[in-house]
């Protein structure tokens, strides 16, 4: 590098510079983007036998079953979805069978817990970060970071006691301990086993909870009951056959009652399996709808079998025939990709959406799946680094005609990206009835799509093509976030909030303005960023022009920043008034804002006083990322205040970030201080770049 | 040089200093300072105490430190104090100095709404008091509680067992006690005095017996002793305090000792002068100017949750001194009841369980600023898009590049 | 002397920081509330004037302490079980043959409910980890409703609780359901879904 790193371009080092400054840049937002990403484990195609991958039609019928979680009526395809990346943290699984690579996605995956258990339990669903801390329980796996299925559990353990119950009865204890000596008596692996442990309970549960509906119940003599109560035999539903529940269902609790008076051993077993299969009934979805159209509760399987059982339901028939048109899927789905079982299933789902019809839930159920299936993020996604990569390709390729072309290209890449972005968000909006920002994961594409919108506006204000490259980038790092944080955390993020956040005048107003805050501190931050290494590059070709139109640009959207941020913090101040009784209360998240604001305010000042320009503004602002990350993500870590609905455990990632800010600052502060101690000389042949 | 000219230099000098950006610059930074390790404390000692360390009105300077105590910055002022004087360079430099002029209008008119915000926030942090009430259903209340300050009332009961007016020894002479210093009140009302002693901000009450008896050094009043326990940095309301009294007559001998805590919900007593009198240690007791009567509370959860989705009180306000001015509210979450200067908060609803009644639990604040903040946001926000919309054009027609054929950036 | 003056302002202002005692004339006072009307399950009781009261606990809901060194004490307290049950509980504190009816208690009448009288001299027990007092007495009152029981103590010397026993009885007398806590509907009638009047 030469001694003086910000003259004209010297034609013989300008291709190292312009190397220089693309290995800054993509070091940067690799180092962003390495936080992003996260840690996959290593992909393992698992062997199984004889697995067969069930039919699109019936994956698109079941997808479309009407299910209540989250106090919301929701397609089973997203509750599938959410329950595999609790267990898998992926959406995808891959499994080997007969020399076929297979992928199961959520709804394969909940269809095999209900009606292919056999299959299911050697399926890697687990993943696990830290494998170690199954190694007492006898488990091992080949890596650290591994996925694991039931079995793989369940073979680990000794002689005396499988690998399973070794985990949960460890887990009970643990969970015993935390409840008595507090959550600081775990060490962190203890708290990893306690979460693992619940976690493959619940698997249990869900996988379990259908077991009701495959029959299987041991064999047992229906006239041994007549000994101890003669009505029983009377009472029992002869269509059906003794070993499926429904059989025994008009009068299952005096069926317990008399094998429990039989003593016998095949009664003991037939009533423990009865228990069994009625309590674990309960875990699974909660598809059925209230037969009263005053309750909103909809009911599991177990849950209407047991009001069924105490005489609590208006129309009891209707149950048995929910229950027996379940059974006979459970029967046909040993043919899974059977017309008969297509057939039946698909019936069953149109008499649920119909039921859910007439209750006026579930409309939006069509829309829902489409989301999902449409991915218009993943699209954006694509499109925005097809965008990002074509701009690159235009920062060398020669002006002219060739030049034009690729940005046509690039414009028509960034808009169709942004068009994919936008239609994530209004789906999202239509399908939740709620202004497109209400909580964290909603802040993630929103700010996206701000920061793709403003620059993309500027673009067409200014023609500046370096903008459309950032806003690509921005667009590629928002959304490879927002992947990640769904995949991390898990939740339904489109169900209902709670009471006091439940105002859809204030999220749009007091949410949005505040995010549109946060978007454009994030802007300016990067738009400093790509300014700091291209000036140190020195690889513009009209330093002084990029340097002016560059501060200009980063002072403007600071300004825009102080607006929002300003008016965004005000607004949750008035809301917090009208809930809680008190304007301001230094509440974590209400400082966050405040600091947003602050730091905007100062660099305002400053350059009113006439102490910072050019390299000050630029320095400030990078730093102001910083600000911005600790109030959107940083103040949720702390776990303290008024504003719990949004604490979160971990998302290191903002970690990543901070570091880079801080590498972007320090070269920005090696790069002015370059510009400001080079010798006099050579000063005037370079072009004036304003002083800090 | 003369007199007068000298008086008005300095005058004239200390008004530019007052209204100089510098002040500005320094102000704010230092507010971002103690914002910033205003919230992080909050990890490790709580808000309620972060607060007033860092932003209460008596607060002068502050030592930003770690959770094991270790400071982690030198010290600052406090901020109530910076966001003081940055309200008077505000006033000075952006309001009386600031050049005037209809460029100049946005600006000016953001400032004097910010400026107006400060104002209201000053009012309030003097004069806004606010109060927990918590009524169960069907039955009503005539005050609220202060979760935060905890008084000791001293009332005599009457021939017929009920309690005269008491005289109430604040908050703000008990707390500034530790263990070791000693309060002396004498009333008004009463011809006893009472001192206040081993007064600890966190402690429980514990009955000494021989399986549990009090540490060494503790004393035992009546079979109780105060301990000091942990405090409980997530809920501040959980956190009370306790202390030792003794009641003594004029000639300064001691009529009664009696061990007082937060925790306890109702009086202890002792006679004298043929009289009994009570002494509670208790959340002030705010007394309301109006009865509220509490119909219905009720609510829902989200189905298949424990999520409220909503819930509502069905009150009425009973004013006047007949009772004759009532006026019916319906209170739900994000709507509450404003009326004569205070104002009724949904702040929390309890169901009951099989046999047992819900309740409701109401925050009450009076402050006179309460609006106040609302209407400086909409003049301030006026004034920025003024300002920063035509910013926009100025940037927007000075950024486009002078001529067609070159386009930033590039490099050949 | 500026500096004489600034420095003698400072003493007196920092003076009082250092004093382990401070003095103050309480004037302040506030009208009564409903809150001075609350009392444990809403009974107001009158003790006699010569009866402290003492901090409650979980199973002590009123508490008292009387008689010479205040040796004599009365608790009040809301249990479940039966009067039998409770009764003989008490007895074997003193080491007292266990009944095995009602009818052996004596009767008296609280809160207009029929209530008996449990009575035992001799060696006292309590229990949880204290020891045996000897030449005490007890008086207890116990009284069913229709949910739980209540149930009066007095405990002590002989003669103190002796000295106390009719002050025991007309404490017992002076219980008083508080009402003032509840509403009534604009037109007078009480609300079906109130919470109604306490069943005593």
């Amino acid at each position: 590098m030469s001694a003086n790193p910000l003259p004209n371009p010297d034609p013989e080092s300008k291709a190292l510079r312009w190397g220089l400054a693309i290995f800054f840049l993509l070091v940067l937002f690799a180092l962003i983007a390495f936080g992003i990403r996260g840690v996959i484990p290593p992909t393992d195609v698992r062997e199984v036998d004889a697995y067969s991958p069930w039919s699109e039609e019936v994956v698109e019928a079941a997808s479309a079953i009407p299910v209540q979680d989250g106090g919301r009526i929701k397609p089973l395809a997203t509750f599938a979805r959410f329950k595999m990346l609790t267990f898998h943290g992926s959406l995808t699984m891959k499994v080997k069978s007969g020399g076929t690579v297979h992928k199961i996605g959520p709804v394969e995956w909940l269809l095999d817990c209900m009606f292919r258990p056999e299959l299911v339990d050697n399926l890697p669903v687990f993943r696990l970060d830290d494998s170690d801390i199954l190694k007492p329980f006898g488990i091992e796996t080949k890596d650290r970071r591994a996925r694991l299925s039931f079995k793989d559990i369940e073979n680990g353990g000794d002689a005396d006691e499988d690998g399973f119950q070794k985990l949960i009865n460890r887990g009970r204890d643990l969970l015993q301990q935390r409840e008595e000596l507090g959550e600081d008596s775990l060490s962190p692996n203890e708290k990893k086993t306690v979460e693992f442990a619940q976690l493959v309970l619940n698997y249990t549960g869900i996988r379990d909870s259908f077991d009701i509906l495959r029959g299987g119940l041991p064999e047992l003599d229906p006239k041994q009951l007549a000994y101890v109560d003669e009505a029983v035999l009377e009472m029992l539903d002869k269509v059906s056959d003794p070993s499926r529940f429904s059989y025994w269902m008009p009068v299952v609790d005096r069926v317990i009652a008399s094998t429990r008076r039989l003593e016998t051993p095949e009664a003991r077993e037939f009533e423990y399996e009865l228990n069994r299969q009625l309590t674990f009934a309960k875990y699974g979805p909660v598809i059925l709808p209230p037969q009263s159209k005053d309750e909103e509760e909809w009911t599991s399987l177990g849950n209407g079998m047991e009001k069924f059982l105490q005489g609590k339901l208006e129309e009891p028939t209707a149950m048995m025939k929910d229950f027996k048109a379940l059974e006979d899927l459970g029967e046909l789905s040993k043919k899974p990709n059977s017309e008969d079982f297509l057939k039946s299933l698909t019936a069953f789902k149109d008499d649920l959406r119909e039921r859910a019809g007439s209750r006026d839930e579930g409309e939006k159920i069509d829309s829902e799946v489409s989301y999902y299936e449409r991915n218009h993020f993943m699209h954006a996604l694509i499109w925005f680094i097809a965008a990002f990569v074509v701009s690159a390709i235009g920062w060398i390729v020669r002006e002219g005609k060739a030049g034009r072309i690729v940005g046509w290209i690039t414009s028509i890449l960034y808009v169709t990206g942004s068009a994919y972005l936008l239609a994530g968000i209004v789906h999202r909006f239509i399908i939740t009835g709620r202004p497109p920002v209400s909580n964290l994961y909603d802040t993630i594409p929103f700010i996206s799509a701000g920061a793709v919108i403003v620059l993309g506006i500027s673009e067409l204000l200014t023609r500046r093509r370096i903008l459309l490259s950032v806003g690509a980038a921005l667009g590629v790092m928002g959304l490879f976030f927002a992947f990640r944080f769904e995949l991390g955390d898990a939740q339904d993020n489109m169900d209902p909030l709670r009471a006091v956040l439940d105002s859809n005048y204030w999220l749009a107003t007091h949410v949005v303005t505040v995010t549109i805050g946060y978007c454009g501190g994030l802007v300016a931050c990067f738009l400093s960023m790509v300014y700091v290494f291209l000036a140190l590059a020195g690889v513009m070709k009209d330093p002084k022009a990029f340097h002016r139109f560059m501060t200009r640009a980063v002072y403007g959207i600071t300004c825009f920043t102080l607006l929002f941020a300003l008016v965004g913090t005000v607004l949750g101040g008035i809301w917090a008034n009208d809930s809680w009784g008190r304007f301001w209360g230094w509440d974590p998240k209400e400082n966050g804002a405040l600091l947003i604001v602050l730091w905007c305010l100062i660099i305002l000042h400053c350059r009113l006083a006439g102490w910072m320009k050019g390299w000050g503004l630029h320095l400030m602002s990078i730093l102001g990322g910083s600000v911005v990350v600790f109030s959107w993500w940083g103040v949720n870590m702390l776990e303290v205040g008024l504003h719990s609905y949004g604490f979160i455990k971990g998302a290191s990632t903002v970690y990543y970030f901070y570091f880079a800010t801080l590498i972007a600052f320090l070269v920005g502060v090696v790069a002015w201080a370059i510009e400001k101690f080079q010798p006099k000389q050579s000063r005037q042949t370079s072009p004036v770049i304003p002083k800090v | 040089m003369s007199d007068s000219k000298k008086e008005i230099s300095l005058g004239k000098r200390v008004f530019r200093i007052l209204s100089g950006y510098e002040i500005a610059v320094v102000c704010l930074s230092l507010l971002f300072i103690l914002t910033f390790f205003g919230t992080i404390e909050q990890k490790w000692f709580g808000l309620w105490s972060t607060i007033h360390k860092y932003f209460d009105i008596k607060s002068l300077y502050v030592l930003p430190t770690r959770g094991d105590g270790k400071p982690i910055f030198f010290p600052l002022p406090g901020a109530y104090w910076v966001i003081v004087v940055l309200g008077i360079n505000m006033l000075c430099g952006a309001i009386i100095r600031a050049r005037k002029g209809w460029k100049k209008f946005g600006v000016l008119l953001s400032h004097c709404a910010i400026l107006f915000m400060l104002f209201a926030g000053a009012v309030s942090s003097v004069t806004k008091e606010e109060g927990h009430m918590r009524i169960l259903q069907g039955e009503k209340s005539d005050y609220a509680q202060k979760l935060f300050k905890h008084e000791i009332e001293i009332f005599k009961y009457d021939e017929n067992g009920d309690r005269e007016p008491p005289a109430i020894v604040r908050s703000k002479h008990i707390k500034s006690l530790g263990p070791k210093k000693k309060l002396n009140a004498t009333f008004e009302k009463f011809d006893f005095t009472l001192q206040v002693d081993h007064f600890l901000p966190v402690a429980e009450l514990a009955l000494a017996s021989p399986s549990s008896p009090a540490p060494d050094g503790v004393e035992v009043v009546d079979g109780f002793f105060l301990v000091e326990t942990e405090k409980n940095i997530q809920q501040e309301e959980a956190n009370l305090p306790g202390c030792y009294v003794t009641v003594k007559d004029e000639s300064g001998g001691t009529i009664q000792r009696l061990v007082l805590w937060a925790g306890n919900p109702y009086p202890v007593s002792f006679t004298h002068g043929g009289q009994r009198y009570g002494v509670t240690y208790l959340m002030e007791v705010w007394p309301m100017p109006f009865m509220v009567d509490l119909h219905r509370t009720f609510g829902e959860d989200h189905p298949g949750t424990n999520i409220p989705r909503w819930f509502q009180s069905d009150i009425t306000k009973i004013d006047g001194d007949d009772g004759e001015q009532r006026e019916d509210y319906k209170i739900v979450m994000n709507e509450p009841a404003r009326h004569g200067g205070y104002t009724l908060y949904q702040a929390g609803y309890t169901k009951a369980a099989e046999g047992e009644t819900p309740s409701s639990t109401f925050a009450v604040v009076k402050n006179p600023s309460d609006k106040w903040p609302e209407y400086a946001l909409y003049a301030s926000t006026i004034g920025l898009l003024i300002h920063f919309i035509t910013m926009l054009f100025r940037f927007a027609g000075g950024s486009r590049p002078k001529k067609l054929k070159t386009t930033e950036p590039s490099v050949s | 002397m500026r500096n004489l003056v600034l420095l003698a302002t400072a003493a007196t202002l920092f003076a009082g920081c250092g004093e382990p005692e401070k003095s103050i004339h309480v004037t302040e006072t506030r009208p009564i509330t409903l809150h001075d009307r609350h009392y444990p399950g809403n009974l107001k009781d009158r003790p006699p004037l010569g009866w402290r009261r003492l901090p409650g606990t979980q199973f002590r809901l009123i508490n008292y302490v009387t008689g010479k060194d205040d040796s004599v004490e009365v608790v009040m307290g809301e249990t479940q079980g039966q009067v039998l049950e409770n009764a003989n509980r008490w007895l074997g504190q003193f080491g007292l043959t266990p009944l095995q009816s009602e009818e052996f208690l004596g009767k008296t009448e609280m809160l207009g409910r029929p209530a008996f009288i449990v009575e035992g001299k001799g060696t006292y027990n309590p229990g949880m980890g204290q020891g045996a007092k000897e030449g005490y007495a007890m008086i207890g009152i116990i009284r069913q409703s229709s949910s739980n029981i209540i149930t009066l103590k007095m405990t002590g010397p002989v003669e103190e609780v002796e000295a106390q026993r009719e002050a025991l009885f007309e404490y017992t007398r002076s219980f008083t359901p508080i009402e003032d806590h509840f509403i009534e509907t604009p037109t007078g009638e009480k609300p079906a879904e109130t919470s109604g009047t306490p069943d005593y």
